[in-house]
């Protein structure tokens, strides 16, 4: 359960203020470095266009983009994570664990494979359509008149494994030319340009401002349901809501990347730990640093077999698991 | 990736009139749009009659075996020609700077007359061709690195890399794109044809593709009268293997000399396009193979699934084992880098199928 106390030894806003800074570290860095090695120069002459117009190409078509994707899709998860994390009361929630990056990954593999003419701008909100399927089916497993946030984080459980496996008959009876689809199970970001940043830009934009203004209904709901009843919520609307909010955050992010664990299950932890369980606090801080954790993952990625790449998935699964043990041992 | 699901629409549709071309099946109506667009028939914007200045680097080599009939002409640029995807692709002079992203590629290069400056990580053929720069694996190519490379031109692989041709076209903007490869045996006669026009070497692409040409027609010539033998041909671990189609390419080999595929008329199942997956239970009891064929993939030193076969003892009873003929052919030729080669590869099939050699 979440337990810590509602302030932090941080400033919450200067916490928020070195977030930002990190993430702005991050995206430089990462412009900065690729399977070619440019130089600081060359990198500087293709991003104001001075002449270069090989570094222009590489940065402008292909790192620019693919941060922006990366960020995108790191601040999503991290937030839909925060909001999960809150709903069920329980620091093992996420969207990956929950089921809803399962449902995301279905629905799109289930688009891809049976009407592979469908235009690549349907394909997130049917991932959306997806992961919200998978949260009413897991909302719906934990309903007992109301919802206790064990069985919710149990029901996710459950409904993950079950979407995985359809995806993984989908694949199986799949015919020609859906490789591309492969990459909604492993996740990663190889080959993402600028119609990918469009796809999820709005989705960030808009499901990240309204998760800002109901962050604060997580703070009642973490004083327990008949409290938050008390103070005048309609505990299980509120609830429903920020489910569908983390859903639509997912599965925008699924469309585009593929499933990526840990991104959201990690990142609440930190925000919370560096400026206490205001969730209004924690949220954008959630958003800026799981911008920055998966736009750092993905330059490894890049680099460090270059020209070859690993898989952003193993990247953020290699980071991310240590140090969600870490949180387990030293946080009660 | 825009419009990156109409491209695979074309492109199944494409490959999809490859296969129905391929296979010889009366034409699908629901096909005749996209085979318009099908590589079998190569529009092209070259000169119809002989010009009057031949190319400069016409054929320097002493002609092999069978002088080809065929007119040779040289590429007037700028050349405009239909790829193996149908897309349409235009070079404003002779390339020089050419990067191949897979074995097959590269080596269908090699086969026209040219050269390239890189290849994928995977490609060692033929000779001289490993020490080129890589740029990266076939399946994940490095963009940046081959925009460092200037290139002129860069071939692309139809099996392997059709998923990837929007991010090929946005990475590399304004820079010729050009996919080949083979998905039947006939497809490497077409791409070698195609490069050796967009690079102007038309007079030696067109005595490496009329070498494929001939090379079926002597097999199919000395095993027209032949009885065919049953085939099975599977690749993958002796416990999840997979089983090749007609329509894949080394079906398509196996296909085109007349052996009578066991797989056919099974429905693709799987990750491969080509390949489907059938029990041993249903082998056994619907098909009894007088010949297995395996294709074994894996590190050096990998036991070859033909050992493994003959060793298995769920497999003891089919025909194919019990006569000894279960043979092992070669990865690449067969599976990874179709192309030239499979000329070679016609002939070692005859061999294991009808015993000529």
């Amino acid at each position: 359960m979440i337990r810590e106390a509602a302030g932090s030894r941080f400033d919450a806003n200067g916490v928020l203020a070195a977030s930002l800074l990190l993430l702005a570290a991050s995206m430089t860095v990462a412009v900065s470095l690729g399977a070619v090695n440019l130089g600081p120069t060359r990198v500087l002459d293709g991003l104001f266009d001075r002449g270069d117009s090989v570094a222009r190409q590489i940065v402008w078509q292909l790192r620019v983009p693919r941060v922006l994707v990366a960020a995108f899709v790191g601040a999503n998860l991290s937030v839909a994570g925060l909001l999960l994390q809150g709903v069920t009361r329980n620091p093992l929630a996420g969207p990956h664990i929950l089921g809803l990056s399962a449902g995301a990954g279905f629905a799109s593999i289930t688009v891809v494979v049976v009407a592979p003419g469908t235009p690549i701008e349907l394909v997130a909100p049917a991932a959306f359509v997806g992961a919200i399927a998978a949260a009413l089916v897991v909302y719906g497993l934990a309903w007992r008149g109301g919802i206790s946030p064990v069985r919710f984080a149990l029901s996710g459980v459950a409904t993950a494994a079950l979407f995985t496996a359809m995806s993984t008959a989908v694949l199986a009876n799949s015919d020609l030319f859906t490789q591309r689809v492969l990459s909604f199970l492993a996740g990663g970001l190889f080959a993402r340009d600028w119609d990918d940043a469009y796809q999820i830009m709005p989705y960030t934009a808009a499901l990240g401002a309204v998760a800002f203004v109901v962050a604060g209904a997580l703070n009642v709901l973490a004083l327990g349901d008949d409290v938050a009843r008390g103070l005048g919520m309609q505990v299980e609307r509120m609830r429903l809501l920020l489910v569908v909010l983390a859903a639509g955050l997912t599965g925008s992010a699924v469309a585009v990347s593929g499933m990526l664990a840990f991104v959201g299950l990690v990142v609440p932890h930190g925000a919370r730990i560096l400026v206490g369980s205001d969730h209004r606090r924690a949220a954008p801080v959630a958003a800026a640093l799981g911008a920055s954790l998966l736009v750092l993952a993905d330059t490894l990625s890049r680099v460090v077999i270059a020209p070859a790449e690993i898989p952003v998935g193993i990247v953020t699964a290699v980071v991310g698991a240590p140090v969600f043990l870490l949180l387990i041992r030293t946080r009660t | 990736m825009r419009h990156g699901w109409q491209r695979f629409l074309l492109v199944s549709a494409t490959l999809g009139a490859l296969f129905i071309a391929a296979c010889g099946d009366d034409d699908d109506p629901t096909a005749t749009p996209a085979a318009t667009d099908s590589p079998t028939e190569v529009a092209t914007e070259a000169p119809t009659e002989a010009p009057t200045a031949e190319a400069t680097e016409a054929p320097t080599e002493e002609p092999t075996a069978a002088p080809t009939e065929e007119p040779v002409a040289a590429t007037e640029f700028p050349l405009t020609v239909r790829d193996l995807l149908g897309r349409e692709v235009t070079l404003d002079a002779a390339p020089e700077n050419i990067i191949t992203t897979s074995p097959s590629a590269i080596e269908l290069l090699a086969a026209a007359g040219g050269t390239a400056i890189a290849r994928s990580e995977t490609a060692v053929h033929p000779e001289g061709v490993a020490d080129l720069p890589s740029i990266g694996p076939t399946y994940q190519p490095a963009f940046e690195a081959m925009i460092t490379m200037a290139p002129d031109l860069v071939i692309a692989d139809v099996s392997a890399q059709a998923h990837l041709a929007e991010a090929f076209e946005g990475a590399l903007r304004g820079v010729p794109i050009m996919f080949v490869g083979a998905v039947g045996y006939d497809d490497v006669a077409t791409s070698i044809r195609l490069i050796g026009q967009a690079i102007d070497q038309n007079a030696e692409a067109a005595t490496a593709a009329g070498a494929m040409e001939s090379a079926l027609a002597e097999v199919q010539a000395a095993t027209a009268d032949l009885t065919p033998p049953r085939v099975l041909i599977m690749n993958g671990a002796i416990d999840d293997f997979f089983v090749a189609l007609p329509d894949s390419f080394v079906g398509d080999l196996v296909a085109k000399i007349g052996g009578d595929n066991v797989a056919e008329g099974q429905p693709p199942v799987g990750r491969f396009p080509g390949y489907t997956q059938l029990s041993l239970e249903t082998i056994l009891v619907t098909a009894d193979p007088e010949v297995i064929l395996t294709i074994t993939a894996g590190p050096p030193g990998t036991p070859s699934l033909a050992d493994l076969v003959l060793d298995d003892a769920g497999f003891s009873e089919l025909s194919a084992v019990t006569e000894g003929r279960v043979h092992d052919i070669d990865l690449e030729v067969f599976l990874q880098a179709p192309g030239p080669r499979a000329a070679d590869g016609l002939r070692e099939l005859a061999r294991l199928l009808y015993g000529i050699e």
